[in-house]
C-alpha cells in the first residue's frame, strides 16, 4: 500500500507491503540505519523515533500506521551542519560507549527535554525508563541529559 | 517484514465494523501486544490486520451527565495527561502511569489493555473498582458489557469477532471517593506486574459506605476482594480495620507460580498493598 508521512521535516511517499514495520521500511527501505534493532518487543528502545513528537519504539509499529504522521528519526534531529543540543550534549559529556543504543536514547531525551526542560533525578529516570544501555552504566547518561538541558536553556 | 499480513487502515468506525464482519481479521490499535506477540511466535501472523491509527474519535476522553466516556483508542499517555480522568479516577491515572515506559505509553491504549485481558494488565484493576461499563459494537447495533463480565480468562473475552470495543464508560461517584493503585514488579519500568491492587473507597460522614477492592496478577482474571469489601462496609477506616483487610483479602485469591514469581510470595503481597492502599487512604482521610 501507498503511504505518504512527513519524515525528517519531508514529505515522503512509499509504496509499503502491509506487515512491514516502521523499523524495517526505515533501515533496509530508506536505508536510516541510524534507528537500531535491538530486542524486536519494545523493551529495549533501540528503535526509539519521535511519532508526532512522542517517543515510540519503531519495532512495534507498522509502516502503514504512520501514514499521515510526522515522524523523526535520529537523522532528521541537526539543522543543516549544527548538530542538536541533545546531540552535543552526549558527545562532550562521553555518554557513548558502543554506541548501538545511542540514537535511542538521545530522541527519548529530545522528548523528554520538550516536555520537561528542567527534570528531577527522578524525572529523568522515568523519562529514559523505555531505554537500555549495556556500556556505560546510566551515569554518563544523567550527565549528558542535564547537559542537554543546560545547552537548550543557554541556546534560548 | 514481521508478517505477510494484508493491512487496511479504515478512515471509519463503519468501515472497521464492515470489514471485522466479514473477515477473520486482527484488530491493531496502539501494537505494543499484538506486535510482540506476532514477533515471539505466540500469535500466528493474522491474514488481515485492521489499524485503528485513523479513527480520532475512538481517542475521545469526554464527560456526558455524571459519566466519564474514555474512547477505547486513548493511549495511556492521554489518559495520564488528562485533567477528566485525574479529577475523578486518580487510581486509573496512577496505573497509566506505571504501564511500560514512554514509549509503550505513547502508543498502548486502555482498549487494548482491557481486550489484550491479561491478569496482569495495569487498568484493569481500578477499572473493576470503578464497575466500568464496556461499548461493543458491530454492525448491527451495540452491546454493553461490564468489565468483570466481559473478561473470562488469560486473553479470553465474551468480544465476538464481529465486534469492536469503542468505548469504557464510568459513573462518577458520588460523595467524597478515595482511591488507591499499588503495584509490584521485578522493576518500576517495562516489567509486567506481579501482584497489584486497586481501591475504591465511599465514605460518608466518616463511616465507609462504598467499598471496592480488585486483584489484580493474582488469578486466571482480575478478582475482587469480597472479604476485604465486607469488613470495611458499614465502619470507620482505622488501623485495625486496615490490618484484618490486610489478612483476608489473602484467601480471595489464586495466584499460581509463573516466570515472574511464585504463588506464596504473591499471596503476601496482596497484604502487603491492600495494607500500603488503605493506608494511604487513611492519611488522606485525616490529612
Amino acid at each position: 500500500m501507498k503511504i505518504k508521512f512527513i519524515l525528517n521535516g519531508k514529505k515522503t511517499v512509499v509504496d509499503v507491503p502491509g506487515g512491514m514495520r516502521l523499523i524495517d521500511l526505515l533501515r533496509e527501505k530508506l536505508n536510516l540505519t541510524g534507528t537500531r534493532e535491538g530486542c524486536g518487543k519494545g523493551e529495549c528502545g533501540a528503535c526509539t523515533v519521535l511519532l508526532d513528537g512522542k517517543p515510540v519504539n519503531s519495532c512495534l509499529i507498522l509502516a502503514a500506521q504512520v501514514d499521515g504522521r510526522d515522524i523523526l528519526t535520529i537523522e532528521g534531529l541537526q539543522k543543516g551542519d549544527s548538530l542538536d543540543p541533545v546531540q552535543r550534549a552526549y558527545i562532550d559529556t562521553a555518554a557513548v560507549q558502543c554506541g548501538f543504543c545511542t540514537s535511542g536514547f538521545i530522541l527519548a531525551t529530545k522528548s523528554l527535554l520538550n516536555e520537561n526542560p528542567d527534570p528531577l533525578d527522578e524525572e529523568i529516570k522515568r523519562g529514559i525508563a523505555g531505554n537500555l544501555c549495556r556500556c556505560t552504566g546510566y551515569a554518563k547518561i544523567f550527565d549528558a541529559v542535564k547537559t542537554a538541558a543546560e545547552y537548550i536553556k543557554e541556546e534560548n | 517484514m514481521l508478517s505477510d499480513s494484508e493491512v487496511i487502515v479504515p478512515k471509519n468506525i463503519d468501515e472497521i465494523l464492515e470489514v471485522i464482519s466479514k473477515k477473520k481479521a486482527a484488530v491493531i490499535a496502539g501494537g505494543t501486544d499484538l506486535l510482540v506477540r506476532i514477533k515471539s511466535g505466540i500469535t500466528p501472523p493474522p491474514k488481515v490486520i485492521v489499524a485503528l491509527d485513523k479513527i480520532s474519535s475512538l481517542h475521545k476522553i469526554a464527560k456526558k451527565g455524571n459519566r466519564v466516556i474514555i474512547g477505547a483508542s486513548a493511549t495511556y499517555n492521554e489518559i495520564l495527561h488528562s485533567e477528566l480522568i485525574r479529577d475523578n479516577f486518580p487510581h486509573l491515572v496512577g496505573a497509566a502511569a506505571e504501564v511500560g515506559s514512554p514509549q509503550i505509553r505513547s502508543r498502548g491504549t486502555i482498549g487494548g489493555n482491557i481486550v489484550n485481558a491479561s491478569p496482569a494488565g495495569d487498568s484493569i484493576p481500578p477499572l473493576y473498582t470503578l464497575g466500568a461499563e464496556l461499548v461493543l459494537r458491530c454492525i448491527n447495533g451495540e452491546r454493553r458489557v461490564r468489565i468483570d463480565k466481559f473478561i473470562k480468562g488469560p486473553g479470553k473475552t465474551v468480544l465476538r469477532k464481529n465486534e469492536l470495543l469503542t468505548a469504557i464508560e464510568i459513573e462518577i461517584p458520588r460523595g467524597k471517593p478515595y482511591y488507591f493503585f499499588k503495584r509490584l514488579g521485578t522493576r518500576r519500568a517495562l516489567a509486567v506486574a506481579k501482584v497489584s491492587a486497586a481501591g475504591y473507597i465511599g465514605i460518608d460522614k466518616g463511616i465507609v459506605e462504598k467499598a471496592k477492592i480488585a486483584l489484580g496478577a493474582v488469578g486466571p482474571t482480575v478478582v475482587y476482594s469480597h472479604s476485604v469489601e465486607k469488613i470495611l462496609l458499614g465502619k470507620k477506616l482505622c488501623e485495625g480495620i486496615i490490618s484484618s483487610s490486610a489478612e483476608v483479602s489473602k484467601a480471595d485469591c489464586n495466584p499460581i507460580d509463573d516466570i515472574r514469581s511464585e504463588a506464596n510470595y504473591r499471596r503476601e503481597m496482596v497484604g502487603v498493598l491492600v495494607r500500603r492502599g488503605l493506608t494511604k487512604i487513611l492519611e488522606e482521610i485525616d490529612g
